[in-house]
């Protein structure tokens, strides 16, 4: 897979400039795992299973890399902390430390339609990423992660028209987008920084249908049709802190611009046994002209209070020369991360991090005349491992998305993540081995 | 430490990976939500030209069972059956020998019986008497050139003057029981006939001579009548022939010697003389001569309703429009309704692409032209019931055919590799709805795909193999105004 051999190639060019062995052998070793796994189960598995992520692109995954997700982030930033949402944040990254993250996610959903319901569990790798600080004035990061998620699986028994004769047809659709994302933040003053985020998306978004008579005489219509994506666009970031007394006020900034990133739509239908429609399109996709406002206010050493706007404007993206029909979206999201360590904490519970979160999401969709809202509280500790090797954080979020008004689906859903981060002191030599 | 977190990595990402939902469940929620990409309709608009065809040859020899009568179809004319029928010595007709000496007993003829064991089938009116001449064949029979099998329209020459012409009733159900003790005076049954089946006295001035001249044989012990091949020169055979005014056809299976001519003899001196003695001559069904025994069949179909003597050769078609719409389907004679659906493609047309789910071919019999008394349907066994039908097999085929209606390829079955049959669907609720059905899938499938030419078509009809004895018919109804017309019912899918 050329995304992997991309990444790979990034990390051995950052290889060279590193010296201890051991640990780049190490952090390899992770990379590579967690690369395999990464996509492999996105490819696999399925991120949702919800029957509105046949909308558009698909569901869209959170970008707010800090854990928990849903969280105000683009004016947060820490030293231990990979904050890609907002690359600008990448300035505060500690010096001499390599942070190696590893997120994974379980998602517990419940539809209800009417008086029916189902669950489902989906349980994958929600982010693999990397980052530290390679000069005093420069912060970088490498992730990957989805971007967007395709997961409806629903099957219907129909009466053919004109007939007294039922089939069965299923619509699938799996796989999704995959991001990876060259974040790199730049410190302008002790009081600015500004950020890139160079975004290659690639993946597929499946989409098939597939028709049977009932009874089964085994006579089958298949369509099916991908969305290979192959391209490119960024995002860029900014941060401005203004101090006063012990606490610091800061203004995140993000802004998107609307580009058309190059894929390929493939088309194939089957029916008895031969291909009887086979079609290769390229073209582009629009990822939307966004907006996104924060502030972020820092009260003594532990604690940070915070809120995001987003805006994306998918109402005016395109894909393949044809209007998407979707809606702009606009999110809201607030957090409170509050640090138990004043720096000479013994007991554990003083040592954690604690994080609160809420957010409310329009979506980019709207089905029967309804938008398909999201809202959902979070909560979240990090548990610092020994020795200051690492951190767990861990997170529990729970949320509700669309309604059960005009026969429409209502999904519950708990979602439980799980990071792990990795601090590697790769720039500091030890006097004594 | 970070050996162990590698491994917790590892674990942890199992876990969760074989933690996923099953795939394969199948959810109903939103599919209200979700934009088909596709339509599923019922076409059944496509225009069916049928006509009706008439086979050149049909292959009437071979066959385990002879087809015997004639019956009067109202819309079908005369429909005949003359049997040209070998007759087999069974082994060397000698005179009886005394307790091994080598002294023989000289025989006296008594009589010459006809006796016919039928199968049960029949088609036609039973009621009525029907009449049976049976002639003495006295041409060599042998195969035409360049083939192994006789046709409908074979024939030999026979004496004039009849061995048999005699009326009878046929009983066929009953009539058919057959056994073997009985049949053959064992015991019990000495002396008089106690069978059930068709036993006729053969009175004739020409009976009596053939019986007196064998017997004669026998008494000279000619090899005329001990063996096979002169057998053969003296005795060619006979055609069994109905009355003109039969009105049923009957079969009867040739395997245990259930069509046969039989002498009835007695020793004329020592410890049997006088003691009822008979030989059989059974229509050959084994051996070298089995495929000499055939059916001529003739119809008289001057004067149908729609005329159906228009029928002449086989590359003659006789559109529906031209026989009130109708279109038919005969056994023995060999007719065959022809298809025509020239505008299947068209499907190809419709939307991006498309695909077929499924595709029937129903065809309606005409109202009244059949019952359950005499003039059945062509259907098989006791039929399996589903929802409210009951489905029926039939021998009915399909063939792929061109404008010389030429039997080019059968079409075969989607679901096993046999050639494909119709089924029939009664309906028991309203019996005028009950249809033949086809599952053309593949057919409409490969033309779909292939193509066909403007003259491909269809032949429907009584299986090739088979047809020469058979006596099964089918009159189709093809109205283009009315719901009973012939249709292709394609499950089509319609990409947007």
């Amino acid at each position: 897979m050329s995304e992997k051999k991309l990444v790979t190639l990034y990390i051995i060019r950052l290889m060279k400039s590193l010296k201890s062995v051991k640990s780049i052998v190490r952090i390899f070793l992770l990379v590579i795992i967690g690369s395999i796994a990464i996509s492999s189960s996105s490819i696999a598995q399925n991120n949702t299973s919800s029957p509105y992520s046949y909308y558009g692109l698909g569901e869209l995954m959170t970008q707010d890399i800090i854990n928990p997700t849903g969280m105000a982030s683009l004016s947060y930033r820490d030293g231990r902390v990979l904050n890609i949402n907002n690359p600008a944040a990448l300035t505060q990254l500690d010096s001499m430390t390599f942070i190696f993250q590893l997120g994974m996610v379980a998602k517990f959903s419940n539809l209800t339609q009417g008086n029916d319901s189902d669950t489902f569990n989906d349980l994958n790798l929600s982010k693999l990423a990397f980052g530290f600080k390679a000069s005093p004035r420069y912060g970088v990061a490498v992730s990957l992660s989805p971007y967007t998620s395709l997961g409806y699986d629903i099957t219907s028994r129909e009466l053919v028209e004109g007939s007294t004769d039922y089939i069965i047809r299923s619509l699938l659709g799996s796989g999704g987008l995959n991001q990876v994302v060259f974040s790199n933040g730049f410190q302008i003053t002790d009081d600015l920084s500004l950020g890139v985020n160079g975004i290659y998306i690639f993946g597929n978004n499946s989409r098939d249908e597939i028709i049977v008579p009932e009874g089964g005489s085994g006579f089958t219509y298949q369509n099916r049709s991908k969305l290979i994506s192959q391209g490119l666009h960024f995002n860029v970031g900014a941060q401005y802190k203004m101090d006063f007394a012990d606490n610091s006020l800061m203004l995140g900034l993000k802004y998107q611009p609307k580009i058309g990133v190059s894929a390929k739509r493939v088309v194939e239908v089957t029916n008895i046994g031969s291909v009887k429609y086979e079609d290769t399109d390229r073209g582009r996709y629009d990822v939307p002209e966004s907006y996104g406002v924060s502030l972020g206010l820092n009260k003594g050493k532990q604690l940070w209070i915070g809120a995001d706007y987003l805006l994306e404007k998918w109402s005016e993206t395109q894909k393949f020369e044809k209007d998407n029909l979707l809606l702009d979206r606009n999110k809201f999201s607030l957090a409170t991360i509050y640090n138990a360590n004043d720096g000479y904490a013994t007991k554990f519970f003083k040592k954690m991090t604690y994080r609160f979160g809420a957010f409310y999401d329009t979506g980019y969709i709207e089905v029967r005349n309804e938008r398909i809202k999201t809202a959902g509280l979070s909560f979240g500790i990090g548990m610092p491992l020994a020795r200051g090797n690492g951190m767990i954080n861990l997170s529990f979020e729970f949320g509700q998305m669309g309604s059960t008004k005009n026969n429409l689906v209502r999904e519950d859903f708990g979602r439980i993540n799980i990071e792990m981060n990795l601090f590697e002191n790769w720039f500091f030599k030890r006097k004594y081995q | 430490m970070r050996t162990i977190n590698v491994l917790l990595f590892i674990s942890i990402l199992t876990f969760f990976i074989s933690c996923n939902s099953d795939s394969y469940e199948e959810h109903e929620i939103g599919d209200n939500l979700i934009d088909q990409t596709t339509d599923v309709s019922l076409v059944d608009t496509f225009s069916i030209e049928s006509s009706t065809v008439i086979m050149d040859s049909v292959i009437t020899s071979g066959y385990t069972s002879a087809t015997l009568g004639r019956y009067d179809d109202e819309y079908l004319g005369d429909v005949k059956s003359e049997y040209y029928g070998v007759l087999s010595l069974n082994g060397a007709f000698n005179r009886s020998s005394i307790d091994g000496s080598v002294e023989d007993v000289p025989i006296r003829f008594d009589s010459l019986v006809f006796i016919a064991y039928p199968s049960g089938e029949y088609y036609g009116d039973t009621l009525q008497t029907q009449r049976v001449i049976i002639n003495r064949i006295n041409e060599d029979i042998e195969l035409p050139d360049n083939e192994f099998s006789f046709f409908g329209h074979s024939s030999f020459t026979y004496d004039s003057e009849p061995l048999l012409d005699a009326e009878f009733e046929l009983n066929p159900i009953k009539q058919s029981e057959y056994n073997a003790d009985i049949d053959a005076h064992k015991e019990d049954y000495y002396g008089e006939y106690f069978g059930e089946g068709i036993f006729i006295k053969m009175e004739s001035a020409e009976a009596i001579a053939l019986g007196e001249d064998i017997v004669e044989k026998v008494n000279e012990q000619s090899d005329s009548v001990t063996e096979s091949i002169q057998w053969q020169k003296y005795m060619k055979g006979i055609v069994i022939r109905p009355g003109d005014n039969n009105s049923v056809m009957f079969r009867v299976p040739l395997a245990d010697n259930r069509l046969k001519l039989r002498l009835y003899y007695s020793d004329t001196d020592y410890t049997d003389a006088g003691k009822q003695k008979f030989h059989d001559f059974p229509i050959s069904s084994s051996g070298n001569n089995e495929s000499l025994s055939f059916m001529n069949y003739s119809s008289d179909r001057s004067g149908t309703p729609q005329q159906l003597d228009r029928l002449v050769a086989q590359d003659v078609e006789l559109a529906s429009e031209e026989t009130d719409d109708l279109a038919f389907i005969q056994g023995g004679i060999g007719m065959f309704t022809k298809l025509r659906i020239p505008h299947i493609e068209n499907l190809n047309t419709l939307g991006l692409t498309g695909g077929i789910l499924g595709a029937e071919l129903v065809m309606y019999p005409k109202d009244n032209s059949f019952d359950d008394e005499m003039f059945f349907l062509p259907k098989e066994g006791n039929g399996t019931l589903r929802g409210g039908h009951i489905l029926y097999t039939t021998n009915i085929s399909l063939y792929n055919t061109n404008e010389n209606n030429k039997f080019n390829s059968a079409l075969i079955s989607s679901s096993a590799n046999s050639n494909l049959t119709m089924t029939y669907v009664e309906n028991q609720a309203n019996e005028d709805e009950s249809y033949y059905s086809a599952d053309v899938t593949s057919f409409v499938n490969d033309v779909l795909i292939n193509g066909q030419e403007y003259d491909d078509a269809l032949l429907i009809g009584l299986p090739v193999e088979t047809i020469g004895n058979n006596f099964e018919r089918l009159i189709v109804e093809n109205d283009l105004e009315s719901d009973f017309r012939i249709r292709l019912r394609v499950t089509y899918v319609i990409q947007r």
